[in-house]
């Protein structure tokens, strides 16, 4: 009976305890899945949440101010409906749009006639200023800005050439149309917008979803959860004296040791391959393309968050002083490492911090997985990172560790 | 008889605080050798040196010819350890324990599968071995833990108060099973705060208190120590009794003193209850009707009492 | 049988006092977890994110005029240039790989002959590369471009139409046209100011939508009340494993004295550790909360509806073990639907209905009602009801459970 062949008993008893707890299983497996779906329902590509839901009241029903429903159609994240501008006033005020743009009778009318019109943009405040549709409504009023300043400009100079005043309301009029004339079928000034990523075509079109934010975000969270709780389960090992009881039988220490972090890594890898099994065949959730660099990701991963539970489980005496110092090792390094939200909408230190714990480089290189389509070549530097906090945590863990 | 245990000197500090001051005894093969001694005196530290849990701070002990420093390994084969924690995974049953701890004891395949079988009958737990522990009554735990000493057929086994919280019945069945156990063959250490259990068990016994060994010796010599001897009060007419009793009891052999008082013979002795069939023979050859006999020996309590003045559930 | 309940209540209430670990988890945690999503969450929420120099690679394979003013001009001085940082790239596949490496936010081409379309009234493109992961910054340089466009075209549109027009109508003849050009475009500048159509944006009626620290110092609150509550409600089965619940029935004390004893504590608990979270708040990350008088009803009805679910977590359970890892089990998911995490008016429609069943939902609505400024209880009405409404239901239910035992 070899020192391998003990540790690899102790491995599969933490195991198979862990799977007769149904709180462990609840923790591991069954609350990452919930929140995914959750996240999901409420962020993801199927869901109406995706969309914006936007009402356009538009009294003229001229082209021009036409135009706004069909820019704003034309864009997938807005769920247009067109109506009128009193239940447009009601579908805001009881929350069912986020926003309504009035176009008021007489606007093309205006726009012909050289005069300013107006357009007006109510937004529910509970959902805050709606940036896209704002910034399309301005994209249409600057197309109609342009005709218009060329009808203005063009009115002006026949009216400068002929010294005939009366030309002018028809010159500009002609000229509105030519210009508007000009958007189609190609704009005069086209931004082709690509998004960069090395992800195959058929998966680029993809909505930036929460979903792809948040399979790997939960995961990251919840397997540093799983990692402090086993740290639990060898302090409670420790107080209740098994730990001890093994020290009296003829195993070594290292294999003992060997054992249980063995057995914490192994649990890991379970319940980090059932997360994305699932997450991929069941709820749609995208984990890149590049499965070499995903497992090596997960490997490191993995490494670092058991050395931190064993570190951890080295450092502390009672159950208690676990669950005082789990939301400080689990939740709020999430938090900072970007698992709860996309890293570049904090601000700029505390994106900084992110690099300070593991979860940050773990998810850099989901992200770059996940979102980028990258390979194993860019997932390196984030693999080499999570290693070296491994091997720190183990180093501080294994030196410390008392087995009574 | 050779010494099985054999600790020279041992001693254990922690953080400045003395546990185990310097202690030396010997456990000889097939003997049971108690520990005695209240909480605190040092006992589980000894065992864990034994064990080789704890290291030593200075001294070292021989068990089956091994060094506990140089060769813990080979100690640890020798040895079986029954904790004063209840050491078993909770959630897995009896078996799967037996199971676990027999391959850590590295014994395996078909002879862990009999040695199993085998210490469940010992402890008499066989029927409810599939059961979780958890489910268990707290003396079914404590003998699943002796269960677990016993997987690999060690040369001792020691046992930490092994009857901490247990009820009665469960009590007595620990008590019998390891006293049967060592009638058997199996050397036994056995440590405990209960007098009567040791007095049950124990051959010999070394009595620890803060850290050291205050005495040691079989129960008759450590009884003898107190100086008290046995009172022996025999029930009976006073009328009856004469002088001629008195003074054939006082001239048996071991007979201290008699004394006479209104309905009752008190003999004074050191032979104890040996003495009983004699004192029978001469009250009948006297004629003098018995009618109720009681014996009380001085005990290891009043021993502990005597040497460091403090009571042993102090 | 009153006066038993409340000794009940004052000895649960000393031993959870004591209980210094509680103290910081409950009150610590959700101070430090508010602090960090503020933190986080208010530049953005607000509109006025400052994002540090985004980092923008740009490919000039035209070198013509108009290039040179983007370049030069646009992205390189003012506020926008500030905004930026810069560098070149020779071929446009460079600027696409950094771009996919996430190294810059987002790659900008001109291709060549974009000048050269420009002035000849051709359409023109650009090429603009976007980092999926910083979508919000390639976002705004998304825009700069954009206005960038719109301000050449509202020139060369002008002039290229008056020329097509007073050429069509024979005011101008093509020579003339041509000759006048230049001028023309020194003429042009008069007009490009016009604004043609005014945007008003409007808020609509309702309630402010709260600065970030705001609406996560109710949500957080609001969730770490209900952890605490269920720390609460393990001491009844604390007190039932260690034996002091037995011996309580062994004397003539009612079980519903014990009942109402426990509950009693545990809403007391509730009501002060939100109140020293509102106070907590208001003084050191100054958060308003609104008037005092509906704060209170609110934090009685929230406290009530927390300890009716401690108690049915208690039933629940059956160890206090089991309640440790159900209790965050329901918490959590509950939470984030009720809005504690996101806005509930983020989701859709049908989740926003299942949310009304969650516990969470109506306390931030009352207590984000409040701090918008309500002033009566009417106001608050339908969160109080159904707070009320759900203690009562799982009161009961606990209770009656529990009594079973």
């Amino acid at each position: 009976m070899t020192a391998l062949r003990k540790a690899w008993t102790i491995a599969l008893l933490s195991l198979t305890i862990t799977a007769r707890d149904r709180g462990a299983l609840l923790w591991r497996l069954a609350m990452p899945l919930l929140m995914t779906v959750l996240v999901g329902a409420v962020f993801g590509e199927g869901a109406a949440g995706a969309r914006t839901p936007v009402a356009v009241a538009d009294e003229d029903d001229s082209t021009y101010s036409r135009l706004f429903a069909e820019r704003l159609g034309k864009e997938p994240t807005v769920g247009l409906r067109k109506t009128t501008g009193v239940e447009a006033r009601a579908l805001l005020e009881d929350g069912r749009v986020a926003a309504v743009i009035f176009i008021p009778k007489g606007f093309a009318a205006r726009i012909n006639t050289g005069k300013d019109a107006d357009v007006s943009v109510r937004f529910d405040p509970r959902r805050g200023p709606p940036m896209l549709v704002t910034e399309i409504v301005r994209e249409v009023a600057m197309r109609l800005a342009v005709d218009a300043i060329a009808g203005e400009f063009t009115a002006a100079l026949a009216v400068r050439e002929t010294q005939d005043p009366s030309l002018g309301p028809a010159v500009r009029r002609r000229a509105i149309d030519r210009a508007d004339s000009r958007w189609s079928p190609t704009p005069p000034v086209t931004v082709n917008v690509e998004v960069a990523s090395a992800l195959a075509p058929d998966r680029r079109q993809r909505l930036p979803t929460g979903m792809e934010q948040a399979s790997p975000g939960f995961a990251v969270m919840f397997v540093m959860m799983a990692a402090a709780m086993s740290a639990a389960t060898l302090v409670v090992e420790r107080q209740n004296g098994t730990l001890a009881r093994l020290m009296t039988t003829p195993t070594r220490r290292a294999s003992i040791l060997g054992g249980k972090i063995s057995g914490i890594y192994l649990q890991g890898v379970v319940q980090m391959g059932i997360l994305i099994i699932v997450g991929w065949g069941l709820l749609g959730v995208n984990w890149g393309q590049a499965p070499a660099a995903l497992a090596l990701l997960v490997a490191t991963y993995l490494f670092s968050a058991t050395g931190l539970g064993v570190m951890l489980a080295a450092v502390v005496r009672t159950e208690a002083q676990v669950s005082t110092l789990f939301p400080v090792v689990t939740i709020i390094p999430a938090m900072l490492g970007g698992a709860w939200w996309p890293i570049e909408v904090a601000p700029r230190y505390m994106q900084t911090l992110a690099y300070a714990v593991p979860q940050g480089w773990a998810m850099t290189g989901f992200v770059n997985i996940i979102t980028r389509g990258l390979g194993l070549a860019e997932v390196l530097p984030q693999a080499a990172a999570l290693a070296g906090f491994g091997i720190a945590f183990f180093v501080v863990g294994i030196l410390l560790f008392r087995f009574e | 008889m050779d010494a099985l245990v054999a600790a020279g000197n041992l001693v254990k500090h922690y953080d400045g605080h003395a546990a185990v001051r310097g202690i030396s005894f010997e456990v000889r093969s097939g003997e049971a050798f108690g520990l005695l001694g209240p909480n605190g005196a040092g006992k589980t530290t000894t065992i864990g040196m034994l064990a080789c849990l704890l290291e030593p701070t200075s001294g070292d002990a021989f068990i089956a010819g091994n060094s506990i420093r140089r060769d813990p390994m080979a100690v640890r084969r020798a040895i079986g350890v029954v904790p004063q924690e209840i050491a078993l995974y909770p959630t897995l049953t009896a078996r799967e324990n037996l199971r676990f701890w027999a391959r850590m004891y590295e014994v395996a395949g078909e002879e862990a599968a009999r040695r199993i079988e085998e210490v469940l009958d010992v402890v008499g737990l066989r029927d409810r071995a599939g059961e979780r522990i958890d489910t268990y009554s707290g003396g079914m735990k404590r003998r699943i833990n002796i269960a677990v000493g016993l997987l690999h057929r060690p040369k001792l086994l020691m046992l930490d108060e092994p009857t901490v919280g247990v009820d009665p019945q469960s009590r007595t069945n620990i008590l019998e099973t390891v006293k049967q156990l060592n009638r058997d063959g199996l050397t036994v250490l056995y440590t405990s705060h209960y007098m009567e259990e040791v007095e049950f068990l124990c051959n010999r016994i070394a009595i620890m208190d803060a850290g050291q060994i205050i005495a040691m010796g079989t129960q008759e010599e450590l009884r003898l120590q107190v100086g008290e001897r046995d009172l022996i009060s025999i029930a009976t007419h006073a009328a009856r009794l004469g002088a001629e009793l008195p003074a054939s009891l006082r001239a048996l052999p071991g007979v201290d003193d008699v004394r006479m008082r209104e309905d009752r013979l008190e003999v004074l002795t050191t032979t104890g209850r040996r003495l009983l069939p004699q004192i029978v023979t001469q009250f009948v050859a006297h004629d003098v009707p018995i009618l109720a006999i009681e014996v009380r020996e001085p005990n290891l309590e009043s021993l502990f009492l005597h040497l460091t003045g403090k009571g042993l559930r102090d | 049988m009153t006066s038993k309940a409340l000794f009940i209540a004052a000895k649960d209430l000393s031993i959870r006092a004591r209980d210094r670990r509680a103290l910081v988890v409950l009150l610590a945690m959700p101070m430090a977890l508010i602090f960090i999503l503020g933190l986080v969450f208010n530049p953005m929420w607000q509109g006025t994110a400052e994002f540090q120099r985004i980092p923008v690679v740009v490919v000039d394979q035209d070198q013509g005029e108009i290039a040179r003013l983007l370049v030069e001009q646009v992205l390189g001085t003012g506020e926008i240039g500030r905004m930026l940082r810069v560098d070149h790239a020779g071929q446009p596949a460079d600027a696409r790989n950094l771009v996919l490496r996430g190294r810059r936010a987002a790659g900008l081409v001109i291709p060549r002959g974009f000048s050269q379309a420009v002035m000849t009234g051709r359409p023109a493109r650009l090429m603009l590369f976007t980092d999926p992961a910083q979508s919000i910054r390639a976002g705004i340089v998304n825009s700069i471009v954009n206005r960038f466009g719109a301000e050449v075209v509202k020139r060369q549109v002008a002039i290229t139409v008056a020329a097509e027009t007073l050429i069509v109508e024979r005011i101008m003849t093509p020579a003339t046209v041509v000759a006048a050009i230049p001028s023309w475009l020194k003429d042009v500048e008069q007009f490009t100011g016009r604004q043609a159509v005014a945007i008003a944006e409007e808020r609509g009626s309702g309630p402010r939508f709260p600065a970030a620290i705001d609406y996560y110092a109710v949500g957080m609150g609001v969730m770490y009340l209900l952890f605490g509550v269920s720390m609460a409600s393990q001491s009844i089965l604390v007190e039932r494993r260690e034996g002091t619940l037995a011996r309580m029935r062994t004397t003539p004390t009612g079980s519903s004295d014990i009942i109402a004893g426990k509950l009693l504590a545990t809403f007391l608990t509730g009501l002060v550790q939100f109140s020293l979270l509102v106070l907590f708040t208001s003084v050191f990350y100054k958060v308003r909360w609104g008037s005092p008088l509906l704060l209170l009803l609110m934090i009685g009805a929230t406290a009530l509806a927390a300890a009716g679910l401690g108690t049915f977590l208690a039933a629940l359970a059956r160890t206090p073990e089991a309640v440790e890892s159900l209790a965050p089990a329901i918490i959590l998911p509950m939470s984030f639907l009720g809005g504690a995490m996101f806005p509930v008016y983020f989701m859709p429609p049908w989740l926003e209905y299942v949310s009304r069943l969650t516990f969470n939902r109506w306390a931030l609505d009352g207590f984000l009602a409040i701090m918008a400024g309500a002033q009566t209880p009417v106001a608050i009405w339908q969160p109080l009801l159904a707070l009320l409404a759900m203690s009562v239901v799982f009161l009961t239910v606990g209770a009656w459970r529990l009594r079973f035992r």
